[in-house]
């Protein structure tokens, strides 16, 4: 079974992301903040995580990634992460963090969905 | 804790999404997800009617072998009876054939005798997808050295060799028999064109291509073909030389290539005429689903 977490407060964009997602063999796993994320990370090692960057909280999306990036038992967990700002800083310290794929809102349920193909497959931007 | 100085984008104000926003998405995921269904539909049709064109050839492939096998089997009845009353006319009626009915009866006869040997090699040939063996894991060294015992003997005979550079040697999966039989139709092929007066020098060699498979060479050192007639060497019935000249009917390099194709594989040639010829046969390591 093929796990992706979607890590955002808004529970609409969650659910949203969800749909466009669900597929037979694939679970989508929720979680609303950095913390929660860690937390299930370790708990599910999901295949893939989608994750904002700006939460509300102690952990943002980038301290998360950065968290699961370093430990060995999840390093290879995918991650994109999702901002609403077009801010090159963002994107660098993402990829510091050790993020594996960027990703723009809004978004149209085709490129989510094509994004989250091409993470998974390895073919990180077209 | 609150989001805090140490939070790099506390100070970014993210709005939740609005309801135009959410509608907008929903629409589009409408969309995306009935053109996902229209694309599997129409997926599934083409998977179907794939399925039906492949049942029905594999259907007429099947008619057209047992045809193949039944007419090259009832058409040598006739030839048979026409030997038969040959030697009866000749045996009876003596005196009143002298020496040129005779000698057109012989005629007859030799043509007779070409006949059958065709139908014999186009029974041959049919009969290669109906006597197949199981696809096995097969240490090609000892297939090729075990079907060429006989042609490699021959070429000592004659003063000549045939060397097996079989290095690396590759096991493969294949239809070893089919397989053995084909090296051994490549070789002698190599020793009856062979140039008058010169000792045959056959070789075998094998390497693994850029793409992972095996190419096999079986050179000679004998007449040779001119690279022209490269696309008739493997049609059935084919033969760059009168008949008389070299015995046969033309079917041993097409047998060839129909076992080299059953495996996947590809068969080749390059020569020029005088010069000698090489053949290359590319198998592939392990066999897909196996072929009608």
């Amino acid at each position: 079974m093929e796990k992706i977490l979607v890590v955002d407060n808004d529970k609409e964009v969650r659910e949203l992301v969800e749909v466009t997602l669900a597929a037979p063999g694939r679970r989508v796993l929720h979680a609303e903040s950095g913390k929660m994320a860690i937390e299930m990370t370790l708990d599910q090692k999901p295949d893939l995580i989608i994750m904002d960057i700006v939460m509300p909280g102690e952990i943002n999306g980038i301290e998360a990634t950065r968290f699961i990036k370093k430990r060995q038992e999840t390093k290879d967990v995918k991650i994109i992460l999702l901002t609403a700002k077009v801010d090159p800083s963002f994107k660098k310290q993402g990829a510091e963090a050790g993020a594996d794929n960027f990703f723009l809102k809004p978004f149209s349920p085709r490129e989510l969905k094509e994004k989250v193909e091409r993470t998974l497959n390895n073919f990180p931007d077209a | 804790m609150t989001q805090g100085a140490d939070n790099p984008h506390c100070g970014v104000e993210e709005k939740s999404l609005t309801k135009k926003q959410v509608l907008k998405y929903a629409e589009d995921l409408a969309v995306l997800f009935r053109a996902e269904k229209n694309q599997r539909l129409r997926l599934e049709e083409s998977n179907a009617q794939l399925k039906k064109y492949a049942e029905d050839l594999r259907l007429s492939h099947q008619e057209l072998q047992d045809f193949l096998l039944t007419a090259s089997h009832d058409l040598q009845e006739p030839l048979r009876k026409a030997v038969t009353f040959g030697d009866l006319l000749k045996t009876r009626f003596r005196q009143q054939l002298g020496p040129a009915g005779f000698e057109y009866i012989d005629r007859l006869a030799g043509a007779v005798q070409r006949m059958q040997r065709l139908l014999d090699d186009l029974s041959a040939y049919s009969r290669l997808t109906i006597e197949t063996h199981p696809r096995a894991p097969a240490n090609m060294g000892e297939v090729i050295s075990d079907a060429v015992a006989g042609v490699k003997s021959q070429a000592e005979a004659l003063g000549g060799s045939l060397k097996l550079e079989i290095q690396p040697n590759p096991v493969l999966e294949v239809d070893a028999p089919q397989i053995g039989q084909m090296f051994k139709c490549l070789v002698a092929n190599g020793l009856k064109f062979r140039k008058r007066g010169v000792p045959p020098e056959l070789v075998i060699r094998s390497r693994r291509t850029d793409d992972g498979k095996w190419e096999f060479t079986v050179r000679d050192n004998g007449i040779g073909f001119e690279e022209k007639y490269l696309d008739r060497i493997f049609k059935p019935f084919e033969r760059l030389h009168p008949s008389g000249e070299y015995d046969g009917a033309g079917m041993g390099l097409t047998v060839c290539r129909k076992i080299v194709e059953r495996h996947g594989g590809e068969i080749t040639a390059k020569s020029s005429a005088g010069n000698g010829a090489a053949f290359f046969v590319v198998l592939p390591e392990k066999q897909s689903p196996p072929r009608s």
